[in-house]
């Protein structure tokens, strides 16, 4: 193989890797766009159906409290996540008042989680909190409408 | 019963290359983006890992050598290196993720919080793998990584139409914006480069020089390649079918990669759900000492130090060394609180750039006739390996694009 083939695959990596990082840094500071928010909302969205089959499965006994603890305990992790990536960016004034939404929609998903690892041992008490993250679900539904 | 025996190797190689963390995720994924439409893409995958599996294990048999020996020999020092420091830091990414994976199903299994998890599973693996020999670690990880085939036991229960399923088979674009066609490709390219991750052959090659394969292990080679291969494409393709069957309808995009466990807890309740966690734990174990193995290898290899697990630990020290300061490093990495599944799609994606030195090497030392004989690959094998080279280019250079343009496949 010649030395310049070398360099030139050297550089052809570099090159991609920069604009990976580029790339990922530009989409870091640019201003929320439509797509940005859907994308976000949709992940949310996902993370209550997501609870909500867990509860169910978790009230029919497929599932174990530990698998569903620790699967909630993830999925406010990533609440969280999403929530303080959503603060970190600019948001055109246009968004501010649903991305407030958004916001407390994420509060009230965390504050109904740990009340569910409060009582998991009661399999029947948790209706009220299935109720709960199906009436915060159909809300992330409608905002996500807003931004198809 | 040798032959049975050996195909342990193959469903080691293929539970940790098919079904790692990233596969997890990614196949279902896949099935809850775009429905049966990418199940060729696993098919596409399988064909090409059985080939590059049965290539490199057969030049480890005849020519006694392993991929990254003869990465060496094939190239110049400098590419070589490049290569080597790719594939080393694709290998410790994988590693990482791997490991970080076991941690999450522990968890999920035992109840265990993040770190206990975390020093518990880099401790127990440091140790299986410095107590017990070659053999007998990929037999137990092997046959106990088999739980996932819960996944595929999961699809039958489903009485999925098989005409639906089978329509999957046929590469099709979606009928979408342009934004669903750039989500298709990628999501199609992640599952082919997930499935033929380069880590795999220096793996699996290695292990073949581990047990002193011979021409007389032809045979077994190929048995091993092909049976452990599909059986891993047939839970790959499981998880991408259930993920369009019960989580489409259900609008879940699973982010998490416990949530795959609920697929096989749906159709049979706690027992499916533990049978999953205990095969993923293994399964993905599988896939973090394939992956450690594979750097430590590459890197013995390279500067040509005494190397293998079947030898006497204290007599390959610095091989030894490598290996466990790889699991010590991935235990860092994730005391940073990556996400084990943002790691893996990172390293999925910019493993295509190693791929095609690995796939070029393998490809043409097992066409040599002059180092193989008549073990030498045949026309109809050439011409695989050939189309599946240029696939491989093809999808080094669109894959960081892809990646760019879909968001990590957010769209």
């Amino acid at each position: 193989m010649k030395s310049s083939y070398i360099y030139i695959v050297s550089a052809l990596i570099a090159l991609l890797v920069g604009v990976t990082v580029f790339g990922t840094q530009m989409i870091g500071n640019t201003e929320l766009n439509k797509n940005d928010i859907h994308s976000q909302i949709n992940d949310f969205e996902s993370f209550g159906h997501e609870t909500q089959l867990l509860l169910q499965n978790y009230q029919q006994d497929k599932i174990t409290s530990t698998y569903l603890t620790n699967q909630l305990n993830q999925i406010d992790k990533k609440f969280q996540s999403i929530s303080d990536t959503l603060q970190g960016k600019k948001i055109a004034p246009k968004d501010f008042s649903n991305l407030k939404k958004l916001t407390n929609l994420s509060s009230e998903y965390l504050f109904m989680t740990k009340k569910i690892e409060e009582k998991t041992a009661e399999k029947q008490q948790i209706e009220s909190e299935l109720l709960e993250n199906k009436k915060i679900t159909k809300q992330l539904e409608y905002l996500g409408k807003l931004y198809e | 019963m040798s032959s049975l025996i050996q195909i342990t190797l193959g469903v080691l190689t293929a539970m940790g290359g098919f079904v790692d963390i990233g596969e997890l995720v990614f196949s279902v994924q896949a099935g809850v983006k775009f429905g049966f439409a990418l199940l060729w893409a696993v098919l596409v995958g399988a064909i090409g890992i059985i080939v590059f599996s049965e290539a490199s294990g057969r030049i480890a048999a005849v020519h006694k050598k392993a991929v990254f020996e003869i990465i060496k020999d094939r190239f110049s020092k400098r590419v070589s290196i490049l290569v080597l420091i790719l594939s080393t830091i694709l290998n410790i990414l994988t590693c990482a993720a791997e490991v970080g994976g076991v941690a999450i199903a522990l968890q999920l299994l035992t109840g265990l919080s993040h770190l206990p998890a975390l020093i518990l599973t880099v401790g127990v693996l440091i140790l299986i793998v410095w107590t017990l020999p070659f053999n007998l670690l990929e037999k137990i990880f092997g046959l106990l990584g088999l739980g996932m085939v819960i996944f595929i036991a999961a699809v039958i229960t489903r009485h999925i139409p098989s005409g639906e399923i089978s329509s999957g088979l046929i590469p099709k674009l979606p009928h979408y914006n342009l934004q669903s066609i750039y989500t298709y490709l990628y999501f199609a390219l992640g599952i082919i480069s997930s499935t033929m991750m380069p880590y795999e052959v220096y793996f699996y090659s290695s292990g073949g020089i581990e047990e002193k394969w011979d021409p007389k292990k032809l045979i077994d080679n190929k048995l091993t390649a092909i049976v452990g291969m599909s059986l891993g494409a047939l839970v790959s393709g499981s998880l991408l079918v259930l993920g369009a069957d019960i989580f489409k309808p259900l609008n879940i995009t699973p982010n998490l990669h416990g949530t795959s466990v609920l697929l096989a807890a749906i159709p049979f309740g706690k027992i499916g759900m533990i049978i999953a966690l205990i095969g993923i734990i293994f399964a993905i174990s599988g896939a973090a000492l394939e992956t450690c193995f594979a750097g430590a290898y590459n890197i013995a290899q390279y500067f040509e130090w005494r190397w293998g697990r079947h030898l006497d630990p204290t007599k390959t020290q610095k091989f030894s060394a490598t290996w466990i300061t790889i699991f010590i490093f991935s235990f860092f990495v994730l005391l940073f609180n990556i996400d084990p599944v943002d790691l893996v799609e990172y390293a999925v994606i910019f493993s295509l750039l190693a791929l095609p030195f690995t796939y070029y090497a393998v490809l043409k030392v097992a066409a040599d006739k002059r180092i193989m004989q008549k073990h030498a690959s045949g026309n109809f094998g050439k011409t695989l390996g050939w189309i599946y080279f240029v696939l491989i280019c093809i999808l080094a250079i669109v894959s960081i694009p892809l990646m760019i343009l879909t968001n990590m496949g957010k769209g």
